[in-house]
C-alpha cells in the first residue's frame, strides 16, 4: 500500500467528476464523468459507469457507457454491457457480454489491427 | 521526568488496587514521575499546555482509548510524546499499539520504543483515529480533487480515518493492512448496514465497510449544519475541510503492535 492509492467505490456511493488514481480502482457503485488509473480497474457486476475510461488494464463485469482506453489487457466478463469504443493491446470478450462500439487493438507495433464487433 | 495523567473514572474504588500495582511497577522500573487526576475542573488541554511550559516532553495517559484520544490534539500541538497505560476492557486502540493492560504496560513505557504517527486535521483540531458523520447523509457530499462523492440510500456512516481500529468483533487482519497511519494519507470510509441479522430479532448486526478512498484532503459539504464526531468525543459541524496534519504524534508502542506499524 505504500505510495499508491487504492480506491474502492462501493454500491453505497455515487461519484461525479474526474476520478483519477495512481493505484488500482474497484467500482461496484455508480460513476459519472471519467476514470483514469495507472493500474488495474475493476468494474463489478452491479456497477454503472457513464464515463470515459483510461487504465493500465481493466476487468469489466458491469455496465459502461463511454470509451475505454486500456494500455494492456481488457477483459469483458459475461455480465458486462459496454456501449462505446474500446482500445487495448489485448481484448478478451466472454460469451454473453454485450459490446456495442468499435474495437481498436494495438500490439505495440506501428501497424494496428482493427476489429468491429456488434453485440 | 514523566508526567502521568489519570482519567477521572479511575477514582472509583474498584480501580484502587490496579492503580497501586501500576504505581509500584513504575517505581520498580524507575520511571516514576508526577501524577495528576483529571476532574471536571481540570481540562486535558490546560494540563498538557502547562506541562509543556514546564519542559515535560513525555506524558503517560492512564485510562482507556477515550482518554488517549482526548489528549492527542494538545500533545501534538506541544510536541509531547505520548505513552498509554490501558486500564479496563475493550481498549482496542491499546491492543493495536501493542500495549498490554495495567501494570504490564509499564514495561512497554520503560522500553520506550517511539513511533511517529500521522494525524488528521479539521477546523484546526488534530485527530488520531477518525471523524464520523452518521446523520442526514443524504444532505451531504464529499469532494476530493476534481470529483464529488454522493452517498446513496443504504449508506449509514461516512468517516475519514487516519488510524483505523476495528469495532469489537470486526476482523483485524486483512482490513488493517489497507490502512496505515504512517503513509501521509487519510482514508474516506463509507459504511453500510451489515446484511447479517440477529438470529431472533432479524435486525442487522453492525456495519460493513463499503467504500474506501485514499487522499490527503477531503472537503465535506452539506445543505445544512450536520454534526461531525471527532475521535468519538468532540462534535464540530459541517462544512469542513479534512486534511493530513503538518505535525506528527510520537507514541510509545509495544512489541505486539499491528504489523503495519513501523
Amino acid at each position: 500500500m505504500s505510495g499508491v492509492d487504492e480506491t474502492v467505490i462501493g454500491h453505497s456511493i455515487k461519484i461525479e467528476g474526474d476520478l483519477v488514481s495512481n493505484g488500482s480502482i474497484a467500482v461496484e457503485g455508480e460513476v459519472i464523468g471519467s476514470i483514469k488509473t495507472e493500474q488495474t480497474l475493476k468494474i463489478g457486476a452491479q456497477a454503472k459507469v457513464t464515463a470515459e475510461v483510461k487504465a493500465q488494464s481493466a476487468i469489466i463485469s458491469g455496465k459502461v457507457e463511454g470509451n475505454i482506453v486500456v494500455e494492456d489487457k481488457l477483459e469483458l466478463n459475461e455480465s458486462a454491457e459496454v456501449t462505446g469504443d474500446i482500445t487495448a493491446k489485448v481484448v478478451s470478450i466472454a460469451a454473453g457480454a454485450v459490446f456495442n462500439g468499435k474495437c481498436t487493438m494495438s500490439n505495440g507495433r506501428k501497424s494496428s489491427e482493427k476489429a468491429e464487433v456488434q453485440g | 521526568m514523566y508526567y502521568y495523567i489519570y482519567d477521572s473514572y479511575l477514582s472509583e474504588e474498584k480501580y484502587e488496587k490496579v492503580i497501586d500495582r501500576v504505581k509500584t511497577r513504575l517505581l520498580d522500573l524507575e520511571i516514576q514521575g508526577r501524577h495528576e487526576k483529571l476532574t471536571m475542573l481540570k481540562s486535558v488541554d490546560e494540563l498538557v499546555v502547562d506541562e509543556a511550559k514546564r519542559g515535560t516532553n513525555t506524558i503517560i495517559v492512564v485510562g482507556n482509548d477515550k482518554t488517549f484520544l482526548k489528549i492527542v490534539d494538545a500533545a501534538a500541538k506541544n510536541n509531547i510524546t505520548l505513552g498509554y497505560i490501558p486500564i479496563g476492557v475493550g481498549n482496542l486502540l491499546a491492543d493495536c499499539l501493542g500495549l498490554p493492560p495495567e501494570d504490564k504496560a509499564a514495561e512497554v513505557i520503560a522500553a520506550r520504543k517511539i513511533v511517529s504517527f500521522d494525524l488528521g486535521r479539521v477546523a484546526n483540531q488534530y485527530f488520531f483515529a477518525n471523524l464520523t458523520i452518521s446523520k442526514n447523509l443524504d444532505r451531504l457530499s464529499v469532494e476530493k480533487d476534481n470529483y464529488k462523492i454522493v452517498p446513496q440510500g443504504d449508506c449509514v456512516e461516512i468517516g475519514v480515518s487516519n488510524f483505523y481500529f476495528p469495532a469489537e468483533g470486526e476482523s483485524l487482519d486483512r482490513k488493517m493492512k489497507k490502512f496505515s497511519a504512517q503513509d501521509q494519507r487519510l482514508e474516506l470510509v463509507i459504511k453500510t448496514k451489515s446484511e447479517k441479522k440477529h438470529w431472533f430479532s432479524r435486525r442487522p448486526i453492525g456495519q460493513l465497510v463499503d467504500s474506501v478512498i485514499q487522499g490527503t484532503e477531503f472537503r465535506i459539504k452539506s445543505f445544512e449544519y450536520l454534526p461531525i464526531t471527532l475521535d468519538g468525543y468532540k462534535i464540530i459541524k459541517t462544512p469542513a475541510v479534512v486534511d493530513v496534519a503538518p505535525v506528527k504524534l510520537k507514541v510509545i508502542v509495544g512489541k505486539g503492535r499491528l504489523s503495519n506499524i513501523n
